[in-house]
């Protein structure tokens, strides 16, 4: 299922890439496939003698009722990223911080940007998926 | 040895950015204020604590040859800090920027405290910074810097 959908992200991004005109979209797009890619090879996870199925499923259970409160889900999904797939750590954080930030800068991407996101998450998607 | 240019902070505080558009109720002042009392204790030694690691975050940036444009501050809470650091869309690409992240990580790990939290984030871009858009997310505070030309020894123990 997440394999799927980070397939349908990452087609997204690609097509406006061709299109152009919508770098920051690009950047976007290429993210929410990494972000599903790495779902796809972690989940289920297991941690500490249970299984979890799901991002949400685990989000729930250790971050929001147990061991560390405060912390996002896009945060705590980074911190498994760091621990499980920590060859491709730093692309996802560029990839999620460039997303997340595209605000601050206006939206002003450029289009070597927009490419370098989806080499980057080419890169996760070849480490998922293996 | 040549000399070189280095970014130094030109200040090592954080201030406050202007917006006349921020509406600033009295009650909100007041709430403000209030928070910051209540939370003095902790509050006042933790912002010390971010000035000091955001500069190390910045000297790491700038020994690995980036150049950091400006760093900008959110207090979400008396114990949870988060920077945000623009550097150029030159370094953002950079193949080399990505060694940063797994560093600022280790670095984030080694900072935090019980009481005490901070995260470092980058944006990079061709355009300026949208301080309207940062404050509406809590960037309340920046630190500035200045390009100074200083002799290389002395460019060797501020980085």
């Amino acid at each position: 299922m997440k394999k799927r959908h980070a397939i349908h992200n990452e087609r997204l991004s690609h097509h406006l890439f061709a299109h152009g005109g919508y770098d920051d979209w690009v950047i976007t797009t290429a993210f929410y496939a990494a972000l599903h890619f790495v779902q796809h090879r972690m989940f289920p996870y297991w941690f500490k003698g249970v299984s979890y199925q799901t991002l949400d499923h685990f989000y729930l259970e250790i971050f929001t009722k147990k061991e560390i409160k405060g912390i996002s889900k896009h945060r705590c999904l980074q911190n498994l990223v760091e621990t499980k797939l920590p060859l491709v750590y730093p692309h996802y954080c560029w990839l999620l911080q460039q997303c997340m930030y595209a605000r601050y800068i206006q939206y002003k991407v450029s289009r070597e940007s927009a490419e370098t996101a989806i080499a980057r998450a080419n890169v996760i998607k070849m480490a998922a998926c293996d | 040895m040549k000399d070189q240019k280095i970014l130094i902070p030109l200040s090592g505080s954080w201030q406050r950015i202007d917006n006349p558009y921020l509406p600033e109720s009295q009650m909100v002042q007041e709430a403000a204020a209030a928070y910051a009392t209540r939370y003095q204790a902790v509050l006042e030694p933790n912002i010390r604590l971010s000035t000091k690691h955001t500069l190390e975050i910045l000297h790491y940036l700038i020994r690995k040859g980036f150049t950091p444009e400006a760093a900008y501050l959110n207090i979400d809470t008396f114990d949870c800090f988060n920077v945000l650091i623009k550097v150029t869309e030159a370094d953002i690409l950079n193949e080399a920027f990505l060694e940063v992240y797994p560093f600022v990580s280790e670095s984030e790990r080694s900072y935090n405290q019980e009481q005490y939290h901070i995260s470092f984030g980058f944006c990079g871009g061709t355009g300026g910074i949208d301080e309207f858009a940062l404050q509406a997310d809590g960037y309340m505070y920046k630190m500035l810097f200045q390009l100074k030309q200083i002799p290389h020894e002395k460019a060797a123990c501020h980085t």
